[in-house]
């Protein structure tokens, strides 16, 4: 369960102040995924990030019952000058899992070959997508976060990416992001539209879809 | 993620270890010898000191042995410098680590102060080590107050150094302010001459600088009715405790610009 206790956020611009959640108090609860729509510039990574825990409010508190993720596909963490290999090693002593079941499940997974072994600052984008959905598939996360990127890679690993996730869902829940109505339909419980530094809460992804539908006309 | 406090600590065992690991070796470069290079870069730095000011033979004021004398003056500044400079780069060189969410700002600090402490005890092992087989005798003759000392200095530099990684992400003209200040200690600790043959006046200013205290405490070890009423350890031991409840502080209030810088 993630807690918002009345959370101010806002940034500064150039010139303007861009409010992305006005003194908001919600609650996200266990076994339930949310779909999470808004406009471009909504908001809509920034709250991601106050999820997660790596920004914080200017005001409020947020309290997090859970073990959340990074944002999937997300390699930003990821020390180029060290090998796969020990970037592995490194995320999954972090979060205290089997080192060596996580390296094994990754070398599995993303299929990088003898490049586990190289500098991670050396792989190609896609490589570097790769390792950093394997690993993020070898935590036991209970919620995952989704910025738009579900899966990555050329189609083949992508439907690889989506059926790993699948088998995910059945454990953990997933807060995600998407312009794709489909995406969001399909994976997600409930609904959530964030405008105008407020957010509304739907029972029915449809319903939140429908008002996605007119904040775009 | 609300945890007994048993398995948060076991949680931030886990964490603290991983970011050792990781800061010993990615800190210069990918090389397997990072760490060594962490720890000779400090005692080059102090061989090379005390070799010119030995190497000028100038007799020195207090005892026979021109190498203790500079010694306990120049590794308390090196030990202090040091640990310092590290603490304040801390979050600037691990802050990728913080986009995995279960990294917080203090955990690189603490991981960094207990790396910091580790290399310290090499560098100061390696250089005892290096004086024993070139036959110098550097014993102290009152070990315990050597060992005090030098680690109330390295808690001196890992504070101001703490304080200054808070500051450093804020302004980054600090780091030069910070080396000033460091200069400044330096000149005035009376590492390289006796504070008591200064004028009066200026001892008074000297006595407010902690590296002062830190060299003169570490000398008492060494040479028997040393330093007198003008050396207090104690005042050493506060700055250190008052500047790194200062530096916590500033973490805690800045703490959300951090992760966003």
């Amino acid at each position: 369960m993630i807690r918002f206790q009345d959370v101010f956020k806002f940034y500064r611009t150039q010139k303007t102040l861009k409010i992305v959640l006005d003194h908001i108090s919600f609650r996200l609860d266990k076994g339930v995924s949310y779909g999470i729509m808004g406009i471009n510039g909504a908001g809509k990574s920034t709250l991601m990030r106050l999820i997660a825990g790596t920004e914080m409010p200017n005001s409020g508190r947020i309290v997090r019952e859970a073990r959340v993720s990074w944002p999937l596909g997300f390699a930003g963490g990821l020390h180029p000058a060290l090998t796969g290999r020990e970037n592995i090693q490194f995320v999954a002593r972090v979060y205290r899992q089997d080192i060596r079941k996580a390296v094994r499940f990754v070398e599995d997974f993303s299929e990088l070959g003898p490049f586990i072994d190289a500098p991670f600052g050396t792989y190609s984008s896609g490589m570097q997508q790769r390792l950093a959905f394997g690993l993020s598939m070898a935590i036991d996360f209970d919620c995952y976060l989704i910025d738009e990127v579900m899966a990555v890679g050329d189609s083949r690993f992508q439907q690889r990416c989506r059926d790993e996730f699948n088998k995910r869902k059945q454990y953990s829940d997933m807060i995600m992001i998407s312009h794709s109505i489909e995406l969001v339909q399909m994976y997600c419980d409930r609904g959530i539209v964030l405008a105008d530094g407020k957010m509304y809460f739907f029972d029915s992804v449809s319903d939140a879809v429908e008002m996605y539908k007119q904040l775009n006309m | 993620m609300r945890t007994s406090f048993v398995a948060a600590l076991a949680n931030q065992k886990a964490v603290l270890g991983a970011l050792i690991l990781r800061d010993m070796r990615t800190r210069f470069g990918r090389t397997a010898i990072g760490f060594v290079i962490a720890v000779a870069w400090p005692l080059t730095h102090l061989l090379a000191m005390l070799g010119v000011w030995v190497a000028i033979g100038r007799a020195v004021p207090l005892g026979t042995n021109n190498v203790v004398f500079f010694g306990t003056g120049i590794m308390p500044y090196i030990l202090c410098l040091y640990p310092g400079r590290m603490m304040m780069l801390a979050i600037q060189q691990n802050k990728p680590m913080l986009l995995f969410p279960v990294v917080k700002v203090i955990d690189i600090i603490l991981a960094r102060a207990l790396l910091e402490m580790i290399t310290a005890m090499c560098v100061l092992l390696a250089f005892c080590t290096i004086l024993y087989i070139a036959g110098v005798d550097f014993l102290p003759n009152r070990p315990d107050i050597a060992i005090a000392a030098i680690a109330v200095t390295v808690l001196y530099g890992i504070s101001v150094g703490l304080l200054s990684c808070v500051i450093l992400v804020l302004f980054p003209m600090w780091v030069a302010i910070f080396i000033l200040i460091m200069i400044a200690q330096w000149i005035t600790s009376g590492a390289l001459y006796l504070p008591s043959m200064m004028p009066h006046w200026v001892l008074e200013y000297i006595v407010y600088n902690p590296l002062y205290h830190c060299i003169s405490w570490l000398r008492t070890a060494y040479y028997d009715g040393y330093g007198g009423s003008t050396v207090e350890p104690m005042y050493v031991v506060q700055v250190s405790l008052f500047t790194l409840l200062l530096g916590f502080a500033a973490e805690r209030a800045v703490r959300g610009k951090l992760l966003m810088k």
